[in-house]
């Protein structure tokens, strides 16, 4: 009895009928594509995070180029003033044309060794140590060690004895002092 | 009386009964006679029912699109730009690399005490009495030997006056956590002056 009458409503009913099956079909459609939009939100996070990085990376680059050209001039600067610790010749050369130049007389000349260098993390460059010892008068030796710290090659003193020549009984400025120095040059790998 | 009393009280007795009559009406088989039918609200729920899940659904569909559009915009700016935003990480590394040497050589040459420099504030500020023999400079300080012109007594004066006044000049005295006097002796050369040595110690060094 209750099924005919089911079946009765349903026949007077065509229009609700549809509707309720049409209803059905969107539910499932709906718990179906439920996850589309938090999905393509997501990927939409994604993507725009992708683009501001690289947008970022090419808004920050706009004077890369010019900044890298000029770096790399210095670069090419600086690598000129370094020195080679394997060649020795042309290294004592050096030391050798400042005697000449500053008219001092040098009388020990060593290259002690070869070390990482001690300043700076990334350790790129070596240092070369060096014994030096000259002697002169005071103004002479002065200038020997103001090109020595002004030197074309990157220098560093780390340690400096100057005293009075033995035997050496004049004053003044004519006094004959000895200078010896321990000193590092920077040098390339 | 008792009669007359009796029939009025029947009358109202019966004014109080509503009228009775037989309902023969089958309700089953009499038309459907109301304004609105039931089966408008019926069909008017199902419609709107349907109808709302299918406006929701179209809306879920419309965003999912716009959010696609976006994020097919967003691919085309990214594919155009992916080329230049390679180049500059490449470059900007290269660059990072250049930087730490010009770091590293910058830390090398960078140092606050030019020894050519002290030697020269050391010539400015020495007295006419006062002559140095010696300067040993080194990464924990510097030695100083020399010798003081002047009877024991009066050399012995100028020492002292000479460590204040190297500790009051502005290039030396801070230069250096402490001058000391380590030694002051008589001279050797015909027995005049003193010979004295100072350590200048540089700030930060280890203690001795």
């Amino acid at each position: 009895m209750n099924a005919k009458k089911i079946n009765d409503f349903l026949k007077k009913q065509p229009v609700a009928l549809c509707c309720a099956f049409l209803s059905l079909v969107l539910a499932g459609v709906i718990y179906y594509r439920s996850g589309a939009v938090p999905a393509a939100a997501s990927q939409l996070a994604d993507k725009t995070a992708e683009w501001e990085h690289i947008r970022d990376n090419v808004k920050n680059s706009e004077q890369l180029n010019e900044q890298s050209a000029a770096l790399t001039q210095a670069m090419q600067a600086i690598e000129a003033r370094l020195i080679h610790a394997d060649q020795l010749a042309s290294n004592l050369q050096y030391f050798y044309r400042l005697e000449t130049e500053t008219q001092t007389k040098l009388t020990d000349l060593r290259q002690i060794g070869v070390s990482k260098s001690k300043t700076g993390a990334a350790r790129i460059y070596v240092s070369v140590g060096y014994a030096v010892a000259t002697q002169g008068t005071y103004l002479r030796v002065m200038d020997f060690l103001r090109r020595i710290e002004n030197s074309e090659h990157f220098c560093h003193v780390t340690s400096l004895t100057l005293s009075h020549t033995g035997g050496n009984e004049a004053t003044g400025p004519a006094a004959e002092l000895s200078l010896r120095l321990d000193l590092e040059l920077l040098g390339a790998p | 009386m008792s009669l007359l009393k009796s029939k009025k009280s029947d009358r109202a007795a019966v004014s109080l009964v509503p009228p009775w009559h037989p309902n023969f009406r089958n309700f089953e088989r009499l038309p459907d006679v109301k304004v609105v039918r039931t089966s408008f609200f019926i069909n008017a729920v199902a419609i709107v029912i349907t109808l709302g899940l299918l406006s929701y659904q179209i809306l879920q569909e419309y965003k999912v699109h716009e959010i696609g559009v976006q994020i097919a915009d967003l691919q085309h700016q990214i594919d155009a730009n992916t080329k230049a935003s390679d180049q500059a990480v490449q470059l900007f590394k290269k660059f990072q690399g250049e930087e730490a040497k010009t770091a590293e050589v910058a830390a090398f040459v960078k140092t606050d005490f030019v020894l050519s420099n002290f030697i020269l504030d050391l010539g400015r500020t020495l007295p006419k009495t006062i002559t140095l023999d010696y300067i040993d400079a080194h990464e924990n300080g510097v030695s100083l030997r020399g010798t003081i012109q002047g009877t024991p007594d009066q050399a012995s004066g100028e020492a002292s006056a000479y460590i204040q006044q190297l500790k009051a000049d502005a290039h030396i005295g801070s230069r250096f956590e402490s001058i000391s006097l380590t030694g002051l002796n008589r001279g050797t050369q015909g027995g005049t002056g003193l010979t004295f040595e100072l350590f200048l110690k540089a700030k930060g060094a280890p203690k001795s």
